[in-house]
C-alpha cells in the first residue's frame, strides 16, 4: 500500500499546569515590606559587602537589610514589541530597563510605565510606582516611572 | 573500569510535603552545605557539579541556570541531568564518570525536587507519548499497579505481604531524621486506606516530597587524603528500556536483573543475599520490597515474600533492606535515587546514627524510573 496520498495527522492540545511556587522566608519579607511600608529592600552580602537586589538568603543565617530605592539609574534598557500573552502579562510595547536602586550594588530588570518611549536614555533617573492591590510577586512594584517627567 | 572513586560525604534536607519557607535554590543550598560540613571542605574545594531534577514539577527550565547560587555551580563546570525517576541515580553515575575519568578529583552531585510546586502525576505523565500514550497512561501509580497486579496473579502473592513491607518502611523512616513518613502503623490500618490504583492502597504508595540531597565523589587520592572512611564505589551500571509501556515485560524485570547481574559481575558478588550486608532499593510502592529483590537474584522467582515474611529483610534481619524508610517514606523525586546511594555510603561510612545496620561492609543501592529503567551502584568499606 502507498503511502503517498495519506493525510497526515497532527493531534493539536494544550497544556494547563497549575504551580505553587514557594516563595520562601526571604522574598516573602521582601513582598510584605514592599505591601505594608512601600518601601524596597535588599540584602548585605556578609562576604563581599555589596547590596544585593533582589535579596538573597545569607550563608550565616542572619541577613543584613538595607533599604534601597525607591529611586534609581536605567543601566541599559530595550523596548520589547512582541507579545507572549501565555506568559507575559503587560501588552507591548514595553520598555524593560536594568534598574539600580540607589544603595545597591546590583542591577534589576524591571518595566517603564508613564514613560514616552522615544525619550529613555540609560542614565536616566526612574522611580518606583507601587501596585494599588500587592499580590506577592515583583509586579508589587507596578513599574518605574521617569523622576523628573520628559 | 576507570579510575577508584569514593563517596566522601552527603548531605540532605529534612525531606516533607511542603517547604514554604525556602525556595528552590535556598533549598538545594541545605543539602549542599550539609555535605560540604560533612567533608569539612568548602565550594573552593569542588571541582565540577552535576546536578538534576524534572522540570515539569517546578514549571522551571534550564533550573541548573536557576540554582546556581544554591547548587554553588558559579564559575564552575556544572552539567544537569533529567531522567525521570531515575534522576538521582543517573546524577550520581554522571559525577562518578567525571572521577572515575581521572579528569576531575571532587564532584558535587545534587538532586531535589519541589513537587509541593505542582502536580507529580500530571508531570509525570507528560513524559510520555501525547498521542498514543499520555491520554490514557494514569501516571506512574496506574503502571506499578499493573505491574503488582500481574506479580500477584503470577504467584499468588496477598496484598497482606505488600502491607508488612509497608509497615516496616515507614517504622525504619523513625530512626531517619530525614524521612518525611514516620509513621506507627499495622497491617490492618495499610490494607484499611483506599486504593488509588488496585491492588495499591493509599499507604502502600511513596508520598510526594519537597527536598535536596547531595553527594560529593572524589578520586582515590583525593578521598583518602580528605576522609578516613570513604564509600568505595564497586559498581555503577545503567540499563534502559523502550519506551512504550506494553512492551515492558511485566513479570520479567528485565532491566534490574540485568544491571544487578553485571553489577555483581564488576564487583566479584557471587551470592549477593550472603556477601551484602544493607539495600537501599528505589521502591516506589510496597510490593517492589518482595517482587524486585527477586530480580536481585536475593532468592528465586515468586520467593520474595519469604524474606519479607520471614523478617529476613527486616532492619533486625540477615539483609536489611531500606533502613532509611526507602522513597515508601520519601520520595523528592529528582532527589529520590541519590538518597539511595547517599544512605548506602552513610552505612559504608558507620555514619547512620539510629539507623545504622551493624557490620556494613558491602551496601547496593538502586534508581529507578523512566519506562523500567533501572541504574545500580555497590559501594564497599
Amino acid at each position: 500500500m502507498s503511502l503517498e496520498s495519506e493525510e497526515l495527522v497532527v493531534y493539536n492540545s494544550s497544556m494547563r499546569i497549575p504551580y505553587r511556587w514557594a516563595a520562601g522566608l526571604i522574598a516573602s519579607k521582601f513582598y510584605r515590606l514592599i505591601a505594608q511600608e512601600k518601601k524596597i529592600y535588599a540584602t548585605r552580602c556578609p562576604k563581599t559587602q555589596k547590596v544585593l537586589m533582589p535579596p538573597r538568603k545569607s550563608p550565616t543565617g542572619v541577613e543584613d537589610w538595607v533599604e534601597v530605592g525607591p529611586g534609581g539609574e536605567i543601566k541599559s534598557f530595550t523596548v520589547v514589541r512582541y507579545p507572549v500573552p501565555s506568559l507575559l502579562p503587560t501588552t507591548p510595547p514595553i520598555v524593560y530597563a536594568l534598574i539600580q536602586l540607589d544603595g545597591a550594588d546590583t542591577s534589576f530588570i524591571h518595566q517603564l510605565g508613564e514613560t514616552e518611549i522615544d525619550k529613555v536614555k540609560t542614565g536616566m533617573r526612574v522611580t518606583a510606582v507601587f501596585a494599588e492591590k500587592p499580590n506577592g510577586n515583583i509586579l508589587d512594584i507596578e513599574y518605574f516611572k521617569p523622576e523628573n517627567p520628559v | 573500569m576507570g579510575e577508584k572513586v569514593a563517596i566522601i560525604a552527603s548531605g540532605q534536607t529534612n525531606h516533607c510535603s511542603k517547604r514554604a519557607d525556602v525556595n528552590i535554590p535556598e533549598m538545594i543550598q541545605e543539602a549542599v552545605d550539609r555535605a560540604l560540613l560533612q567533608a569539612n571542605i568548602t565550594l573552593d574545594d569542588i571541582d565540577a557539579i552535576v546536578i538534576g531534577n524534572m522540570e515539569h514539577f517546578e514549571g522551571i527550565n534550564l533550573s541548573d541556570m536557576w540554582a546556581s547560587e544554591g547548587a554553588g555551580s558559579v564559575m564552575k563546570p556544572a552539567m544537569k541531568i533529567a531522567t525521570g525517576g531515575t534522576t538521582g541515580a543517573s546524577v550520581a553515575a554522571c559525577a562518578y564518570y567525571h572521577c572515575a575519568s581521572g579528569l576531575f578529583d571532587t564532584v558535587l552531585a545534587i538532586g531535589w525536587e519541589k513537587l509541593s510546586e505542582s502536580d507529580p502525576t500530571g508531570g509525570i505523565i507528560t513524559a510520555f507519548d501525547p498521542i498514543v500514550e499520555r491520554l490514557t497512561l494514569a501516571g506512574a501509580v496506574g503502571g506499578l499497579a499493573i505491574e503488582a497486579t500481574a506479580y500477584m496473579k503470577a504467584h499468588n502473592v496477598p496484598e497482606e505481604v505488600f502491607a508488612l513491607a509497608a509497615v516496616r518502611s515507614r517504622q525504619n523512616a523513625k530512626r531517619n531524621p530525614h524521612a518525611h513518613l514516620k509513621l506507627d502503623l499495622t497491617v490492618e490500618q495499610v490494607l484499611e486506606t483506599p486504593y488509588i490504583a488496585y491492588p495499591i492502597h493509599y499507604l502502600d504508595m511513596c508520598p510526594a516530597s519537597d527536598g535536596a540531597c547531595a553527594v560529593i565523589m572524589a578520586s582515590e587520592k583525593r578521598a583518602k587524603d580528605l576522609c578516613s572512611k570513604p564509600a568505595w564505589i564497586d559498581a555503577v551500571v545503567c540499563r534502559h528500556n523502550h519506551a512504550w509501556i506494553g512492551d515492558i515485560p511485566y513479570g520479567k524485570h528485565s532491566t534490574l536483573e540485568s544491571a544487578a547481574v553485571e553489577a555483581y559481575k564488576v564487583a566479584g558478588i557471587t551470592n549477593p543475599l550472603e556477601e551484602l550486608d544493607v539495600i537501599e532499593l528505589y521502591d516506589p510502592a510496597s510490593y517492589t520490597q518482595v517482587s524486585w529483590l527477586e530480580y536481585l537474584h536475593l532468592c528465586e522467582l515468586g520467593q520474595g515474600r519469604r524474606l519479607v515474611e520471614e523478617g529476613i529483610t527486616a532492619f533486625e534481619g540477615k539483609l536489611p533492606l531500606n533502613p532509611s524508610g526507602g522513597v515508601v517514606s520519601t520520595n523528592p523525586i529528582g532527589a529520590t535515587a541519590l538518597i539511595r546511594v547517599a544512605e548506602a555510603s552513610l552505612q559504608i561510612q558507620c555514619r547512620a546514627d539510629l539507623r545504622q545496620v551493624d557490620g556494613v561492609k558491602r551496601a547496593l543501592a538502586t534508581g529507578f524510573g523512566g519506562s523500567y529503567w533501572n541504574e545500580v551502584f555497590i559501594l564497599s568499606a
